[in-house]
């Protein structure tokens, strides 16, 4: 049993070039990930200062704003793979959708947790429907709805061409969401811009360090994602 | 140089996931062929015939009709084919003539009552013309069936295991109907499972093995059997060119209407569902609640729920009988259906609120009648049009999976959440419940929603032909 298996394995890996692929085009991706994860925790917790007012609370912020940044990224990924599956039916395009949406909805839950944990910590309260946090609540649906609606189509086909409908127009909905709870009402400290200015170099620094890291992390994990994919098909074709 | 209605498949694969039903296939029909089509159960007889219809595409090659590419091909292209399959892509609520009337006007066909008449003479209709096609025998739905797929005297018909559940004397009438339409010059191709089947008529017998042409060989037909005299079916009817995309929106509207006035499901049931919503809801806010609140909450939720249930139901509709197939053949534009239902659904929705809204103002918002109607109506129709434009679109989507119209309030919800916020702030506020200081004013909610409904709406209307692609 364990021999069949192996050999299987062994077969599908000699028979995914998509897999392989991926993996000779950006070697360096691993390491140079792990080297920039290093460097960020030593930026997030040692190299920027204790903020005076937060404490060290204050430090969730650097995991919470790159997460932020990477779920918009892994929308707008979703977005343009499904016009590319549309127009072209590219099927590698519909597996960057599927990777980008589910590492989307991994990093979107991680906001929603570190936002709440923050909200407990300073305004005493786990959820406030402010602006920002209900916008990506229904983000975060969104995300769910993408996941959700791939799973329950059966027919590859039909769901990489179903889920790419939905991909375009939940895109185009965030903007529109973020406006109507934006008039809904207003509680969250603003980041740039008015009221948000005068955070210190090191706070800056370690901030951008971490929306570099979480990028190069999205990157890393999509690419595991769409090997793990390949190889997932490659076992699957050889079984039936 | 190829005749009329060649029909030519080229290198054709068809998969579905790791299924590779159809593997490099290739196969020339010249016109006038009466071709008989075998092969195991999953063989990709089947899935064959509908990528000819255009109901299916090819994974990948093509598929060639006249010597033009079927996806290239604009829609008119689909009038050379009649479609018929054990399913009947009739409306059930609606009577075999008015479904006849609704196919013949969306492909164009000059009189439709005539045309009708002298089908229903060839095929000895004139009984089951007036009643409901779903109360009709399994013989007398396939000969209504027949008339819809020869409406528009197409040039190649398509039949998909025609003779499931047909007694003995529907099959031989119905071999004999194919037998005339071959003489006339029409291409014939058949799906069967019996081997004695294929030497009724055919003079080409073709075994799909494989994913490929395993056998292909001229057959001589059996000697008819002696049957009643039959009537000579009219060879072709006067067309002229199909509806364009508003007209085609229409005809598909009426049907909605036509089908809903029969069975009165959308208005009776999500209507009575939206009011007891209402109702019972009511009782779990506190009283003298006013316009503040959740009261208003109510009202929209209780109106969403009525879309889901209303525009899932017509989609549900579609999909029962395929006749969801019969408007992917026509010869029209594809986003005329999702511009027909949408006008239906409005239509149907502008009914339930134009009697839930009024009872939601008397009983919820009992006594504040300082009521702002332009405000309220602006409001009322344009997040009913948001709602109906995204449930439109995604009711396609949810009835392709497996959840079916379950699926749908998944999909529907997260979309319409500015919607229904916008919603609500303004109804409260037309309804003269209370501001704000600093708050956005309902013209800006107001053009918030209509900047959801063309957003939205333009990327439904772009999108939903890939809905029709394949059902």
């Amino acid at each position: 049993m364990n021999s069949q298996s192996t050999s299987q394995l062994d077969r599908a890996g000699g028979q995914a070039p998509a897999g392989k692929n991926i993996r000779r085009k950006w070697p360096i991706l691993g390491p140079l990930t792990l080297v920039s994860l290093i460097v960020f925790v030593y930026f997030a917790f040692f190299f920027a200062p204790e903020d005076a007012e937060q404490g060290q609370t204050q430090r969730i912020f650097y995991i919470h704003v790159p997460s932020a940044w990477i779920s918009f990224v892994g929308f707008a990924v979703v977005f343009a793979s499904s016009i590319t599956y549309l127009t072209k039916r590219s099927q590698k395009a519909d597996r960057l959708a599927e990777a980008s949406a589910t590492i989307g909805l991994l990093f979107t839950t991680v906001v929603l947790v570190t936002g709440m944990m923050w909200g407990r910590a300073i305004w005493g309260v786990y959820w406030t429907w402010d602006p920002r946090l209900t916008s990506y609540l229904v983000l975060w649906l969104l995300y769910l709805a993408y996941i959700a609606l791939r799973a329950y189509i059966p027919d590859p086909a039909r769901k990489a061409r179903f889920s790419a409908i939905l991909g375009i127009i939940a895109f185009l909905d965030v903007p529109i969401v973020y406006l109507s709870v934006l008039w809904w009402r207003t509680l969250h400290p603003h980041v740039f811009g008015p009221g948000g200015g005068g955070m210190p170099g090191q706070m800056l620094a370690a901030m951008f360090v971490g929306l570099f890291t979480f990028t190069l992390v999205f990157i890393y994990l999509v690419r595991l994602r769409l090997q793990v994919g390949a190889l997932t098909d490659a076992v699957e074709e050889d079984q039936s | 140089m190829p005749v009329p209605s060649d029909l030519e498949f080229r290198q054709i694969s068809k998969s579905f996931g790791r299924n590779h039903v159809l593997k490099g296939l290739d196969l020339t029909i010249p016109a006038g062929s009466f071709v008989a089509l075998m092969g195991a159960n999953g063989a990709g007889k089947t899935t064959l015939l509908r990528l000819a219809g255009g109901l299916a595409v090819p994974t990948s090659g093509t598929v060639t009709v006249a010597g033009v590419d079927m996806r290239k091909a604009g829609p008119g292209l689909r009038r050379m084919i009649g479609w018929v399959s054990h399913e009947s892509l009739l409306y059930a609520d609606l009577t075999g003539r008015s479904n006849l009337r609704f196919h013949a006007n969306l492909f164009g066909v000059a009189d439709p009552d005539a045309r009708i008449a002298e089908l229903a003479e060839a095929l000895d209709l004139h009984k089951v013309l007036d009643r409901p096609a779903g109360v009709l025998s399994r013989g007398n739905r396939q000969r209504l069936t027949l008339a819809r797929a020869l409406l528009h005297g197409p040039d190649i018909l398509l039949l998909d295991e025609p003779f499931t559940g047909l007694d003995e004397a529907s099959a031989s009438r119905l071999i004999e109907i194919l037998r005339l339409l071959h003489g006339e010059g029409r291409t014939i191709i058949l799906t069967v499972h019996e081997i004695a089947r294929a030497y009724e008529g055919a003079t080409r017998l073709i075994v799909i093995e494989n994913g490929k042409v395993g056998v292909d060989r001229a057959v001589v037909p059996n000697t008819p059997t002696e049957l009643a005299p039959l009537q000579q079916l009219t060879t072709r009817p006067a067309l002229i060119p199909p509806p364009n995309l508003w007209r085609a929106a229409g005809q598909v509207a009426a049907k909605d209407l036509r089908v809903e006035w029969r069975s009165r499901d959308m208005v009776g049931s999500a209507g009575l569902f939206s009011f007891i919503v209402l109702i019972t809801t009511s009782f779990t806010t506190p009283p003298g609640g006013g316009t503040q609140g959740v009261t208003t909450g109510i009202l929209w939720i209780s109106l969403l729920f009525a879309v889901l249930l209303g525009v899932g139901r017509s989609m549900g509709r579609e999909s029962a009988d395929r006749a969801i197939e019969g408007l992917m053949l026509a010869p029209t534009a594809r986003e005329s259906v999702f511009l027909g239902k949408l006008l239906a659904g409005m239509i149907m929705m502008s009914v339930i609120e134009l009697f839930v809204v009024p009872m939601f103002i008397v009983l919820v918002t009992t006594g504040q009648m300082t009521t702002n109607a332009l405000e309220l109506i602006g409001t009322v129709f344009l997040a009913t049009l948001g709602l109906v434009i995204v449930s439109t679109l995604f009711s396609g989507v949810a009835a392709g999976s497996r959840l079916g119209d379950s699926l749908l309030p998944l999909l529907v919800m997260p979309l319409v959440i500015p919607l229904m916020i916008a919603a609500v702030e303004t109804t409260r506020r037309a309804l003269g419940g209370a501001t704000a200081v600093g708050a956005v004013g309902v013209p800006q909610w107001i053009g918030l929603l209509g900047g959801f409904d063309l957003v939205v709406g333009v990327a439904a209307f772009a999108t939903f032909a890939f809905v029709m692609e394949e059902q």
